[in-house]
């Protein structure tokens, strides 16, 4: 075939001495459709964002067309037929989509004065291109559906005819029709020759639309495939996170009894919030662990947050101990004995300025206290060193600010906050995401210690590896709703089952 | 979890308060308040080198007194920047406070009741404002920019705009011109409502979780902290100290007056951020915000003993509330930049 | 059965809900109108030239200060020297005007408190001061990121120590001046040629922000200031113009003032900083930014006055004018009322 419309030799990029992409090459064809996944931090958008020209590599070359080139700028990407749609709303909501459109390079007629004809054509013709000729442009784009401002960001993008189109999380706030119906519109770009990036952490997508997946991890590229139709999520989940399947994390479930005469600690009837979740039903035993299987954006994470009090659920009851609880707000929760351990623990978790110190035991004050009702700093030592200790929490001493963590340790910071918590029913929504390996099974028997004394665990995970560690039955939930419960004595209590199930409930269209 | 501290004998005591002090020692070093004891020691010793009646004694006085009151106007502002949001209208809640509870005096039974009453129309205030906040999700900025148009308004309502001389009011008097031991008594409440506030911020949960919602309030509201109480207690001793700090300028100047307070919110934050409070919240400390007292304090009096008269000072407020703010931010950006 | 119809149909078109609906939407309009009807009531010769002449003018005055603060809220900055600046830029103008003209002999501040002379260079520096305050402001804000809420706050005490003690306390009086007050008093009917100005600059920039590339800039600095940078946009620019347009209307107002009131006093202006901040919010222009028109500005300036008109026909005192701009800032930011913001 001929010259790849885009070629990368070799680019490296750090920032303040983190690494975040390590001699990186890269190849993409005109028409066709490459996906690039991996973990946070893996260094998807920085690359993204150097072609297209919001900041120069360290090291490295790029070539368009077998030509190199030099991204100073945004404006010169544009120039050099680069679009890119941010992962961030690059929308101004009151402005119109038209205006947005062509926000920065308006078309002006007779001086300075604005071609509003000129514009809405364009605009038309653009949005035609993408089957949407009939979208209100006139309307402020706040006004508009989350399917219709991707495409307005997308039609921003495809203005200026690109060659190459960069999609940056584009289907990350979208369910699975919205998704069909936008991957229509990228399939018929793909028509036209451009040549499109896409990231995503939905894997399934990236499977269902891409004609390539290209796997980042820690700045490197470790795996670029084609995609055929024996390809499954595992195998690239597996480079994602630097395990290969077959590797055996530790069995750390010894032996399972069933939940025969177990004292019910949360029961959740018919719960649903209208949007996300609907239908939820289950009881949460003492000394289990329920493990919750499915794809994001499947309604798992709104679930705990409403059980938790995080959000707010529209009908149905949640019975704590037997007692029916009312949860508006977090605090209200862990008065109630449910804690939960959020998925973005650097944002909603962290104060970054504290210390570690401050930061582990900022949920259990009260019961730090010593003389005076003044927090005593004995307690909080040994509280805290406990957990520094059990998790391997890297850092030269308590006191020191979080912020200069690695992101791994602080994950585990977070996780140590909620574990000396010590609630009796703990929620943790993607409990090894960001951490290394080792960490990986410290928290695994960390949580078992928790269903051992007594408390109820429930866990969400992507990896249905992990949940069949560690669970004494999975949940399976698909579109916001249970579809299967597999007890851990089932014969189908195994990873190749429960993936299937979750998939064969997913449509997307296959054209 | 391991319960080490069944028995807390002496010397376990002894340790933890060693340990308490070694570590609040690091934290200063850590944060700016080795360069501001530095700041205030240029000060001192360019107003002694060039101004002979700077160090006497009398004139020592002259800044305690006036540092009492800015410190703790400075103190309330502090607490409100800590906790991640600002408080513009301190100035004229003294006022209002102070005239209200003005309102009062030789009318109720005892010397202290109206001071009492403007504590608690301090206190009364400052929740209302944490309240709408809080509540109504109004944003800090229009939240007290609007009250310091209404307490201003109605602080003149009360003296429909007239100079009322305090008479019949003796311990305002002793409050403003009093002397304990030689020190003027604004400093001294001072010096002990930043004891005691020093304390509840570094050693009680109420503090600990006052400087995590500053930090990040939102984490702070998912690890289980009443943030909306905070934040409103947080105005409500913003409240109380701008009502304590009017009464000691009343009982100094001997007059009630709606300009009572003007201009002490500018003076306020310029002391918190010199003493190394961050404008977004989470960092800041008692320690710095006393030393910025001090040295700012120093440096108006030092300029006022050049003869140069009270216009000079205000243009040099605001002159140096920029400053500060500006220097800090630049400082912040190094440091940002250093990781 | 057909008159029942219709019976129906009619109740429907009158329903109360798109009454209130409509009302809603054109709030402003039915405040004026309203409040004209009560001013009427209040103050027989409310509709008098010579009332209208006075009415007119304040609205001149508070609304170019409206205007030019709603172009700071639209990039979501604030500028609290529009007050201060009103005193300032002429004291100052003055001060400098005198030194250049000392400079060749001639003098034109009789006995330090009287203006004889120099007029237009003076005209020209007050706009220049004004322009450069909010310039400032916008500049250290964009190069150091401290808000312009505090760099403002502590510029306005500056300015406003500034103009006592450059002006000494005194008033600077204009009166020797032949037609000094030609700007302030002259009018065409009941139109003053200040409320014709203001009229003008407002309209000029509502065109300028419809069929320019202004408002779009305004707004997308405003409304998300990423978006905006990733089209390109220079919002740091846009915020220092905003904040230096609406300088030029805080020194086009002083001057105003200063004619019609023939001399120039040091604590002119102070406070109007929030009646132009009132005026902004209840035109619908957004704190956040990004939202709301100067068409609403422009009538909200009218609101506003007419409801001071008639607050000091009841004989209230200044200052519950400013506890009922307070309770406007408070009431109006508050998220729970909604307004219909273009």
């Amino acid at each position: 075939m001929t010259e790849p419309i885009l070629r990368i030799n070799g680019v490296s990029k750090s920032f303040y001495s983190v690494n975040a992409l390590k001699n990186v090459d890269f190849t993409l064809k005109a028409g066709e459709i490459v996906s690039l996944v991996g973990t946070n931090g893996a260094g998807k958008s920085t690359l993204c964002n150097i072609i297209a020209g919001i900041y120069p590599p360290d090291e490295g070359q790029i070539l368009l067309n077998g030509e190199l080139v030099s991204i100073s700028s945004p404006n010169m990407a544009e120039s050099l037929g680069i679009g890119i749609v941010h992962q961030e709303p690059t929308l101004v909501p009151r402005l119109s989509i038209a205006e947005n459109i062509f926000l920065g390079k308006e078309k002006l007629k007779n001086g300075p004065f604005l071609d509003f004809e000129v514009m809405k054509r364009e605009c038309r013709e653009t949005l035609s291109k993408l089957g949407h000729e009939n979208m209100d442009i006139n309307r402020p784009v706040s006004t508009l559906s989350l399917v219709e401002m991707e495409i307005a960001s997308i039609a921003k993008a495809v203005l200026l005819n690109p060659k190459i189109l960069l999609l940056d999380e584009v289907t990350a706030p979208l369910n699975y029709m919205e998704v069909n119906h936008l991957f229509k519109v990228i399939r018929d770009l793909k028509k036209q020759q451009i040549g499109i990036i896409f990231i995503s952490h939905k894997i399934k997508e990236t499977l269902v639309i891409s004609d390539r997946v290209v796997v980042l991890r820690d700045g490197k590229i470790v795996s670029d495939m084609v995609v055929d139709k024996k390809m499954e999520e595992k195998h690239i989940i597996s480079p994602m996170l630097g395990v290969t399947i077959t590797d055996d994390i530790e069995d750390v479930i010894k032996d399972y009894s069933e939940t025969e005469n177990r004292e019910v600690l949360l029961e959740v009837n018919d719960l649903s919030n209208g949007k996300d979740f609907h239908n939820i039903n289950f009881q949460l035993h003492r000394n289990e662990i329920i493990g919750f299987a499915g794809l994001k954006g499947a309604g798992i994470t709104e679930l705990f947050s409403s059980i938790q009090g995080i959000m707010r659920y529209k009908s149905g009851t949640i019975l704590m101990e037997d007692e029916q609880i009312f949860c508006k707000r977090p605090s209200e929760g862990l008065q109630k004995g449910i804690a939960m351990v959020t998925n973005d623990r650097q944002k909603d978790g962290l104060a970054t300025f504290l210390t570690v110190r401050d930061n582990i035991v900022i949920g259990s004050l009260e019961k730090l206290t010593g003389i005076l009702g003044l927090v005593s700093q004995t307690k909080t030592t040994s509280s805290s060193n406990e957990f520094v200790y059990k998790l391997d929490i890297k850092t030269p001493s308590l006191d020191q600010p979080v912020q200069f963590l690695s992101g791994g340790n602080q994950q585990k910071v977070v996780i140590a906050k909620w574990l000396l918590k010590n609630s009796q029913v703990l929620i943790v929504d993607e409990p090894t995401r960001g951490v290394d390996v080792k960490a990986k099974s410290e928290i695994y028997k960390l949580l078992l210690q928790q269903k051992d004394s007594g408390k109820g665990v429930l866990v969400y995970s992507p990896e249905v590896r992990e949940l069949i560690n560690i669970c004494d039955r999975i949940l399976i939930v698909s579109n916001g709703t249970f579809v299967e419960e597999i007890k851990r004595n089932s014969p189908v209590f195994n990873e190749p089952y429960i993936l299937d199930v979750i998939h064969s409930n997913v449509s997307i269209e296959v054209t | 979890m391991t319960n080490e501290t069944a028995n807390q004998n002496s010397s376990d005591i002894l340790q933890e308060k060693t340990n308490g002090f070694t570590n609040t020692i690091k934290k200063l070093m850590r944060s700016n308040v080795s360069i501001l004891v530095i700041l205030f020691v240029l000060v001192v010793g360019f107003g002694g080198i060039t101004n002979p009646s700077f160090l006497r004694f009398q004139n020592i006085q002259t800044i305690m007194r006036a540092c009492g009151i800015i410190g703790i106007t400075g103190l309330g502002a502090t607490v409100v920047l800590l906790v991640g949001e600002m408080d513009i209208s301190m100035g004229a809640v003294m006022s209002f406070t102070t005239l209200l509870g003005g309102m009062f005096i030789g009318k109720l039974p005892g010397q202290a009741t109206p001071i009492i009453l403007t504590l608690i129309f301090g206190l009364l205030t400052g929740s209302f404002i944490g309240l709408i906040i809080t509540k109504l999700k109004i944003t800090a900025i229009m939240a007290t920019l609007g009250a310091m148009n209404l307490f201003s308004g109605l602080a003149y309502l009360l003296t429909s705009g007239l100079n009322i001389l305090l008479y019949n009011a003796p311990l305002y008097k002793k409050m403003g011109t009093g002397l304990w031991f030689g020190i003027p008594i604004s400093f001294v409440i001072f010096l002990g409502l930043a004891l005691v506030l020093h304390i509840v911020l570094t050693y009680t949960a109420f503090g600990k979780k006052l400087y995590f919602t500053g930090a990040n309030s939102k984490a702070a509201w998912l690890s289980g902290v009443n943030t909306s109480l905070i934040k409103t207690a947080s105005f409500a001793f913003s409240g109380m100290c701008s009502a304590l700090a009017g009464m000691f300028l009343a009982g100094q100047t001997n007059q009630l007056i709606a300009t009572l307070g003007v201009g002490y919110e500018l003076s306020g934050i310029a002391i918190a951020v010199l003493g190394g409070t961050a404008i977004g919240g989470g960092r800041g400390s008692v320690v710095g915000t006393l030393l910025g007292a001090l040295t700012y304090q120093s440096l108006l009096n030092l300029l006022a003993l050049s003869g140069l008269g009270t216009y000079v000072e205000q243009v040099l407020r605001g002159a140096l509330l920029i400053i500060i703010v500006v220097a800090y931010a630049t400082l912040n950006k190094k440091q940002h930049a250093l990781r | 059965m057909q008159t029942e119809i219709s019976k129906r149909d009619l109740a429907s078109t009158f329903s109360i809900q798109r009454i209130g609906k409509f009302i809603g939407k054109n709030y402003l309009l039915f405040s004026l109108i309203l409040l004209i009807v009560a001013g009427t009531l209040v103050n027989d010769a409310f509709l008098s030239t010579a009332n209208l002449k006075g009415l007119l003018f304040t609205v001149a005055i508070y609304g170019l200060l409206a205007v030019g603060q709603s172009l700071n809220m639209l990039v979501s900055e604030l500028n609290l020297t529009l007050g201060a600046s009103m005193a300032f830029s002429p004291i100052l103008a003055i001060w400098i005007a005198r030194n250049i003209y000392a400079a060749s002999g001639v003098e034109i501040v009789r006995s330090g408190v009287q203006l004889v002379g120099g007029v237009p260079l003076i005209v020209f520096l007050v706009l220049l001061i004004s322009v450069l305050v909010g310039v400032t402001i916008g500049s250290i804000r964009v190069k150091f990121g401290v808000s312009s809420l505090i760099i403002s706050l502590g510029m306005s005490y500056l300015l406003q120590g500034s103009s006592y003690i450059i002006s000494n306390s005194n008033l600077i009086y204009l009166s020797e001046i032949k037609n000094i007050n030609w700007l302030g008093t002259a009018a065409i009917g009941p139109f003053p040629v200040s409320f014709l100005i203001f009229l003008l600059i407002g309209i000029v920039l509502i065109l300028l922000m419809k069929y320019t590339r202004f408002g779009l800039r305004l707004y997308s600095t405003g409304g998300n200031e990423k978006a905006a940078v990733y089209s390109g946009v220079n919002t740091k620019m846009w915020k220092i113009i905003a904040l230096g347009i609406s300088g030029f209307c805080a020194g086009l107002a002083a001057l105003m003032y200063s004619s019609r009131m023939e001399s120039i006093d040091p604590i002119q202006g102070e406070g109007l900083q929030f009646y132009a901040l009132s005026i902004a919010i209840i035109g619908g222009i957004s704190v956040a930014g990004g939202k709301g028109s100067l068409s609403g500005t422009l009538m909200a300036s009218a609101v506003l006055v007419i409801i001071l008109n008639i607050m000091q026909i009841f004989g209230l005192a200044s200052w519950y004018q400013t506890i009922m701009i307070g309770a406007i800032i408070l009431i109006a930011s508050s998220q729970a009322i909604r307004k219909p913001a273009r």
